[in-house]
């Protein structure tokens, strides 16, 4: 791991991976963890950051000490010399620059760097003696740090004007003036002078020390000649040239045969192989043991671009086994140690952009484009604006691409497969269409490009076309998992439910470390109401696919559809504990809250979602519906309008919007918003829903009865099937066949079809069946429920009180409480 | 924005007119009071509303409101660091990038730092170097989990040239899928004397009909040290600030002897100024 060392900010921040924690100098023991965001607030502004790699965190308990010493030995000489600071600070400081002194390196150090920057508040005094009187250590410091002040100013100056004269540039200057002092070549030429021995033997250390900073020789020569005795300068050159002789001789390349590079690669795969068993059975810790081991051998037999490759393999299986913390930090190190291999970067830009981490995408993607991988780094650029949200950007950048002629390109399947997804994003399905048409007469056996096209046709509605698509697919590539999976979704998606569960049980079967196939199994068997079989799939999913957040919200939406409200929220607040920022299980929860009529803490869950992902079309689909179900509809609509401004394809938005003006009576702007073709998708089917409330409202009870008729015997979700029953008994309330009503109501589990069923069966005479269905609905459901649960209780004299309204009021409120929940 | 001394166009980075020299104000109040950014924080603070008054929280919404009218601006560094400060009358705290560009300070060798000045242009385009970044509190401890000892500064030294901003620009960067040079969505910063409407704004969920003014200072930042989630509001100063914009430093009693004898003299030094 990365530790990033400061001994001025007394801390240790320890990046791994993902996950990144610091330490402080005096609780060394204590991890706490921060945001990767966060490392230079952790740090402080602190100037003597140090970067070192470490296995564990006790590696560099050490060299923090080192560097906290050194700093604050410093700061202790300068309290202690301040005229400024108060006497008993200055003698506690004095005493503090002792004690820390006594450390040996400590004291080295601060001697190399004491004896080389001058100081003109530094001076020796009867006063300061007797200040300091009880610490002689002290003293002996001050007395000859003072003696060399005068040769440090000299000292200074000459470095400044060889800087001057041989015009260095500022990084270099300051990359010298750094090792000088470090190496302790300054504090030599220092002492030297001051003592009155020649500095020959110390500049000679020079020329060997910093030979690898360019022109030091010259600045050297520059700096020291006039402190050089005369004589000297012929034994100088005499050095130098040995330092000439010494410099070359030394580097002798290592030669590999042929064979031994075989055996070596035979044995990193095995190694290689094994490490991607332990990511498998989830022992990272072992893994990064292992993989650290390997990365070190290889690197010692001098295959560091060969190390770089490994770690970049390692880092894609990581990265398909869901363990993107370990995925990051073995890209990342692959970029260190290869920093001109596009592939390796291409690979850290790709975590970057699958952990939403833009600015380090566009970061490492700008790098591969100056690597010279242009397409692939202006591709993943392209990408990152898609991901981003900004579509129309991202098809800019592509269509700039396709006049290059991309299907020549290395990268042109990725191109396709980018160009005709952000088409599809922007609802140009059409041109998609054309596009990926044109990417498979370029690419007529490539498969992921043909499930595009299939998806693009499902996308049009072309579901025939896209199942055959699919299936065509299919018997091309029998061993392939997602054309497999993709025929499915679309039957589950179409409502053939019956036909797209053997064809996930297929999936499963062939392909049984496909996720997918598990989840949309699952899914079909909850949409087909077989919840104990769906919550056994789902639960089985998440022993085998423990980093999948979407079997462990499997879970819970099955609890929630089998009415088991609080096992439920407990279901979605396990995976908020796995998955914190997974905001589909978010949302899921606040929507159980919502259904457990807690909606003060729904709308609080609702808006904090929309803080922490403000275009996430389910936070803000979920915040304005809750404003929806509260009866707030001229601010729900400003909320719905938020997300139809932004997407204005977006289906949802646009049915819960119309569901709203069907309850303000404004039936012709409603409409307008709502499909009216047959209808297909989830939305769809809502939509009709809301059709029918349409006509329920504006008394056209044949009309609205034909709609719900079709919904309960037509619409394959069965989730929405009991509200088209519903809303056809409240059609044969209004033509007071309260019989009729009852009979189809007889099963009613949400609060709306409870409360109709009061009403029919308070209408009946059954007052006693009627005040237990009352039971079954709290009392604090808000918005139409909760005034029609207060009027109903009192006009049947179910509970106390007095009723307020017309018969007519109630049935209006009735079909309001319907949109509300639509 | 034309100059309003001779009426010619000031760049949005600009101080003073180019054409004039007539002081235009501070590039980055003048942003957060631009229209459009006052319009958008309006939408989201009626949207705070809306959500407060059905969840039956408004007044307590309001109270916070009123109380971070109150809050201060605070810097937390290393103890060192604000001893270095407070030492010397000529010594500024300057921007990352002033430092970096004086030579005084090197820019590590870390990929947080080389993404840093992105953000940074994002936020200021073409004056980020002049902006020092601290955050809002409503005590003077500062975030525990990110810095022990904690500068409070004084309104009337920085609150004419500072703007509040919704959060550590590195999140919202990435929370809000900024890329290539796009600009910040506006609604998400406000100037000095509007931090209580972002606070309202961006905090509103973190209020309920249980919430006393007691955990205001929590709830405007909410230090979860160890936890990885802090999560503030960040104030952007323009310009630098030296010892004399320091009303207090807080913090635990160093434990180690050399930590003790630094306290000790910002103590000192603190009370000097003071006297």
């Amino acid at each position: 791991m990365e530790a990033f060392v400061s001994g001025q900010a007394a801390r240790v921040v320890f990046v791994e991976g993902m996950d990144v924690s610091y330490i402080e100098a005096d609780d060394p023991k204590r991890v706490l963890k921060i945001r990767h965001t966060d490392i230079h607030a952790i740090l402080g502004g602190a100037s003597d950051v140090e970067r070192i790699i470490v296995d564990k965190h006790e590696d560099v308990f050490g060299r923090l000490l080192e560097k906290y010493n050194f700093d604050r030995c410093f700061r202790m000489l300068d309290i202690a010399v301040s005229d400024d600071e108060g006497t008993a600070t200055r003698i506690s400081a004095a005493e503090a620059f002792s004690e820390i002194a006594l450390d040996s390196r400590t004291y080295e150090s601060i001697k190399n760097y004491s004896l080389a920057c001058y100081n003109s508040d530094i001076h020796f005094s009867n006063e300061i003696a007797d200040l300091f009187k009880g610490n002689q250590f002290f003293l002996d410091f001050l007395s000859e740090l003072v003696e060399c002040q005068i040769h440090i100013l000299s000292f200074d100056e000459a470095l400044k004007k060889s800087f001057a004269s041989n015009q260095i540039d500022q990084d270099v200057s300051a990359e010298f003036r750094h090792r000088a002092i470090d190496t302790g070549l300054f504090r030599k030429v220092v002492e030297a002078k001051r003592d009155g021995n020649k500095v020959e033997d110390a500049v000679l250390h020079g020329y060997l020390d910093l030979q690898d900073i360019s022109s030091s020789r010259l600045i050297l020569q520059g700096w020291t000649k006039q402190f050089l005795a005369q004589k000297s300068k012929r034994s100088l050159k005499q050095l130098e040239s040995d330092f000439e002789s010494y410099s070359t001789s030394d580097y002798q390349p290592r030669e590999h045969d042929e064979r031994n590079r075989y055996q070596t690669y035979l044995a990193v795969q095995r190694q290689q192989d094994v490490i991607i068993e332990k990511l498998m059975a989830g022992e990272k810790t072992i893994a990064r043991r292992f993989t650290g081991q390997m990365i070190k051998s290889q690197i010692s037999s001098g295959d560091t671009e060969y190390a770089a490759k490994s770690l970049t393999k390692l880092a894609t299986e990581a990265r398909r086994l869901g363990l993107h913390s370990i995925e990051l930090e073995w890209a990342k190190q692959a970029t260190e140690l290869a920093p001109e291999d596009g592939i390796a970067m291409g690979m850290l830009a790709d975590t970057y952009l699958n952990l939403y981490r833009f600015p380090d995408a566009e970061r490492a993607f700008t790098a591969a484009v100056k690597m010279g991988d242009s397409e692939f780094g202006t591709l993943g650029l392209a990408r990152m604006q898609r991901m981003s949200g900004d579509p129309v950007g991202a098809l800019a950048a592509l269509e700039k691409i396709k006049d290059l002629q991309p299907h020549q390109s290395p990268h042109a399947i990725h191109f396709w497969q980018g160009y005709c997804g952000t088409l599809k994003d922007l609802y140009q399905l059409d041109e998609a269409l054309s596009a990926i048409d044109e990417a498979c007469k370029h690419f007529p056996n490539e498969s992921s490009l043909m499930c595009i096209r299939a998806n693009i046709l499902f996308e049009l509605g072309e579901f025939e076309a896209s199942l055959e698509a699919y299936g065509n697919i299919v018997s091309l590539f029998p061993n392939e998992s997602t054309p497999r999976c993709g025929k499915a979704w679309v039957l589950c998606k179409i409502g053939e439910l019956q036909s797209a569960l053997p064809e996930f049980e297929e999936v499963t079967k062939r392909f049984p470390n496909e996720v997918n196939g598990h989840i949309g199994r699952a899914t079909v068997l909850r949409d087909m109401g077989k919840h104990t079989e769906a919550l056994e799939a789902f639960i089985a999913a998440t022993k085998k696919f423990p980093h999948s957040p979407a079997t462990f919200c499997g879970i819970a939406e099955t609890h929630r559809e089998m009415g088991n409200l609080p096992n439920a929220l407990s279901a979605y607040d396990k995976a908020i504990q796995r998955f914190e920022l997974e905001i589909v299980a978010r949302n899921g929860r606040a929507n159980i809250l919502k259904t457990m009529g807690e909606f003060q803490r729904a709308l609080q869950e609702y808006d904090r979602n929309v803080k922490d992902f403000p275009y996430n079309l389910y936070a803000l689909n979920g915040r304005a519906d809750l404003l929806r179900r509260l009866g707030e509809y001229d601010d729900a609509i400003k909320a719905y309008d938020t997300i139809i401004d932004r997407h204005p394809k977006e289906g949802h938005a646009r049915v819960a919007k119309s569901a709203i003006l069907v309850a303000q009576k404004r039936f012709d702007e409603a409409l307008e918003l709502l499909s009216t073709d047959a209808p297909k998708t989830e939305d769809d089917w809502v939509g009709f829903h809301i059709r029918g409330i349409a006509a329920l409202y504006q008394g056209e009870f044949d009309a609205a009865a034909k709609i719900f008729e079709r919904g309960v015997s037509e619409s394959p979700f069965y989730g929405k099937r009991h509200y088209f029953q519903s809303a056809l008994a409240a059609t044969k309330m209004r033509k007071l066949d309260f019989s009729g009503a009852a009979s189809l109501l007889s099963n009613s589990k949400d609060p709306v079809s409870n409360l109709l069923l009061v009403h029919s069966l308070s209408e009946l005479g059954r007052t006693s069946e009627a005040a237990q269905a009352l039971d079954r609905v709290e009392a604090n459901l808000g918005g139409a429920l909760g005034l029609l649960h207060i009027e109903l209780g009192a006009r049947y004299k179910l509970t106390i009180g007095k009723c307020k309204h017309d018969e007519q009021w109630i049935f209006e409120r009735e079909s309001e409480a319907f949109l509300q929940a639509a | 924005m034309s100059c309003l001394a001779c009426g010619l166009e000031v760049p949005s980075y600009a101080r003073s007119c180019p054409s004039c020299g007539k002081d235009c104000g501070f590039p980055n109040v003048r942003s957060a009071d631009a229209q459009d950014e006052v319009a958008r924080l309006q939408s989201r603070v009626d949207a705070a509303h809306v959500s407060a008054k059905a969840r039956g929280c408004f007044d307590e919404l309001i109270e916070f409101g009123e109380n971070v009218k109150t809050s201060k601006a605070v810097i937390s560094r290393p103890l060192a660091k604000i001893h270095e400060l407070l030492s010397n009358e000529r010594t500024s705290y300057v921007s990352f990038q002033k430092e970096v560009n004086s030579g005084a300070r090197q820019a590590e060798d870390n990929e947080f730092d080389k993404v840093r000045k992105q953000y940074e242009e994002a936020l200021f385009p073409h004056f980020s170097a002049e902006i020092i970044f601290a955050l809002l509190s409503l005590t003077e401890a500062g975030m525990v989990g990110y810095g022990t000892h904690t500068m409070t500064l004084k309104d009337k030294m920085i609150g004419h040239r500072s703007t509040v901003f919704e959060e550590n620009p590195h999140n919202f960067v990435e929370k809000h899928g900024i890329v290539l040079n796009q600009p910040i969505p506006p609604g998400y910063r406000a100037s000095w004397g509007s931090r209580h409407d972002l606070a309202m704004a961006k905090l509103h969920s973190r209020i309920d009909s249980a919430t006393e003014k007691a955990h205001h200072a929590n709830i405007i930042a909410t230090d979860n040290g160890g936890s990885g989630n802090s999560d503030w509001i960040e104030v952007h100063i323009y310009g630098s600030i030296n010892r004399n914009a320091i009303e207090n430093v807080s913090g635990p009693k160093p434990k180690l002897k050399a930590d003790q004898v630094i306290w000790q003299s910002i103590q000192e030094t603190l009370k000097s100024l003071s006297s």
